[in-house]
């Protein structure tokens, strides 16, 4: 299991498009990825349970990537929602 | 005020709403929002452009959108709404289609827009047999009823 902590930067957070389109990455990987904010956790590949958290610019997130893929999952998610831009 | 309290006091939600296609869902359906003094009508308008330029970004489960642009694109005050169609409509989302169920979604700040609202609506879409029994509901007053005890 790999994870990283990283701080949302694009305006309006991992909101239904943005969420939609991470969601959409994570889908591509075979391991668990789930993402934790505050007190609550969701897994990355339901845009319900990712938009449950309300997750806004600035916030900080946890990324953590589990199974044959993780090390590609978790470098190429990161690199994604850090270069989300709406 | 939550998600439940808004459309309980509002009475903002519109049932078996009959159209021909997803933009005229997204226009017409839109009253529940502009009726309470939530949004303009270009508010409405936008959703519809944005989605014909970026893709049905609404469309968040099977069988429902959560129609909302951002806050400066017209935004005029915290509102909600819950619109059924009785036709469903397809949205070209091959995941999810077609579309039964609307949560509009006005927020004049990005704050109350994530914080608060997207993620009331997520835990209400997150209950498949809530979900159902608002599909299915044939009359205004049972979609408030089903809210009503989603909130006891």
């Amino acid at each position: 299991m790999v994870k990283e902590t990283i701080i949302i930067s694009n305006p309006t957070g991992l909101h239904t498009r943005p969420a939609k389109q991470v969601v959409a990455e994570a889908k591509k990987f075979e391991s668990d990825i789930t993402v934790y904010h505050q007190d609550k956790e969701a897994n990355l590949k339901s845009l319900l349970k990712l938009m449950k958290l309300g997750i806004s610019q600035n916030h900080s997130i946890e990324l953590c990537c589990d199974g044959p893929d993780e090390e590609e999952a978790l470098k190429h998610l990161t690199g994604f929602i850090l270069s989300l831009e709406g | 005020m939550g998600f439940n309290d808004y459309i309980l006091e509002k009475k903002a939600v519109i049932s078996g709403l009959e159209v021909s296609d997803w933009k005229q869902a997204i226009i017409q359906g839109g009253k529940v929002l502009t009726d309470h003094g939530a949004c303009t009508e270009e508010y409405l308008e936008t959703i519809v452009r944005k989605c014909e330029d970026n893709g049905p970004y609404i469309v968040i489960a099977p069988g429902i959108a959560m129609p909302h642009a951002r806050p400066e694109e017209g935004a005029l005050a915290l509102g909600y709404g819950i619109v059924t169609l009785k036709t469903p409509v397809v949205f070209e989302d091959p995941d999810n289609d077609p579309i039964s169920l609307l949560i509009y979604m006005a927020a004049p700040s990005v704050k109350e827009h994530n914080e608060s609202a997207v993620s009331q609506i997520a835990d209400l879409c997150d209950e498949e047999d809530i979900v159902e029994s608002l599909i299915k509901a044939s009359s205004d007053e049972e979609i408030l009823e089903i809210i009503r005890n989603q909130e006891s």
